[in-house]
């Protein structure tokens, strides 16, 4: 399976080559422009002559092949390395400042070299990222599986983590409804407020009381509150 | 070698204000020239650009 994929993908690979060598070789692009001519159809551009921008993109098509074929080796399609190298030409075309005294040959051939190095860059850090829904594999009845089938929470925990939170609610409810000594002393002893739990000796301390007086407070407390949900699931 | 699509083989509208581009004969609108120039390779569109102007190379062959 795995060597008949690497044979499809060596094929695609040297049909990819062949097609763009029998362009070049066929000249199925355009000669490219002489310093003379570039100069000539760049003063024309400059006028405002669309017709010269045409010829500046289309004389400049043979480069694209020429820097795209450079990038064989680093396993994409040709026909994408092409058109990535089209974008970079255009790009060229409308940034070019003759000004500089670089030829447009020169400027074009590096974005379009920049255009094709920044596609490779972004698709080796797309790679590296995984997809939740990259399949890894099949199930018993050869259903895939993908990897968020396998990182996702269980049913029965979401039911049970909301249950919770209900339950939490109701009895928060409840406490308020608590003398204001019980309520403290159940919110320090279960840190109802922040999650943080004392012991009864703490309370004792913080409160200026003893642990056994600690102790009777929430006992009578939790006894108001049982019968409080008793009565509550007997209506 | 013109391409059969009198359209931009970009966005595949045929009329667009400004003049075009033409490139083995396809046709690349004004609008669609600017968002090509300034448009990058994290871009969903890109993949679109790259897609469709594979038509030019076509034309070539």
């Amino acid at each position: 399976m795995l060597s008949g994929l690497w044979t499809l993908t060596l094929v695609s690979l040297v049909n990819g080559l062949l097609l763009l060598v029998s362009h070049i070789a066929n000249n199925a692009f355009p000669q490219p422009l002489s310093e003379k001519e570039e100069a000539k159809y760049l003063r024309l551009l400059k006028k405002g002559d669309e017709k010269a921008r045409n010829v500046l993109t289309e004389r400049n098509l043979r480069l694209v092949a020429h820097i795209a074929k450079k990038f064989d080796n680093a396993g994409e399609d040709q026909d994408d390395m092409i058109s990535i190298g089209s974008i970079g030409l255009i790009k060229a075309i409308n940034t070019y400042n003759p000004g500089r005294g670089t030829r447009l040959a020169t400027y074009a051939a590096r974005c379009i070299e920049n255009e094709i190095l920044m596609h490779l860059r972004f698709m080796k850090k797309v790679r590296a990222e995984v997809s939740l829904y990259n399949p890894i594999g099949v199930d018993k009845e050869g259903n895939e599986i993908t990897l968020i089938d396998v990182l996702g929470t269980h049913p029965e925990v979401v039911a049970e983590i909301v249950e919770n939170k209900f339950e939490c609610k109701r009895l928060k409810e409840k406490v308020l409804q608590l003398p204001s000594r019980e309520k403290q002393v159940l919110e320090l002893r279960y840190g109802l407020d922040n999650g943080d739990r004392k012991t009864q000796r703490e309370i004792a301390q913080d409160l200026g009381i003893s642990r056994s007086y600690v102790s009777r407070i929430e006992k009578r407390a939790i006894d108001k509150l049982a019968r409080e949900f008793m009565m509550e699931s007997c209506q | 070698m013109a391409s059969e699509f009198p359209g931009c083989i970009l966005c595949r509208r045929f009329c667009s204000a400004g003049p075009s581009i033409y490139v083995q004969g396809c046709r690349i609108c004004q609008d669609c020239e600017k968002k090509i120039v300034s448009v990058t390779v994290d871009d969903p569109a890109y993949e679109i650009y790259v897609e469709k102007l594979k038509e030019i190379w076509s034309q070539a062959g």
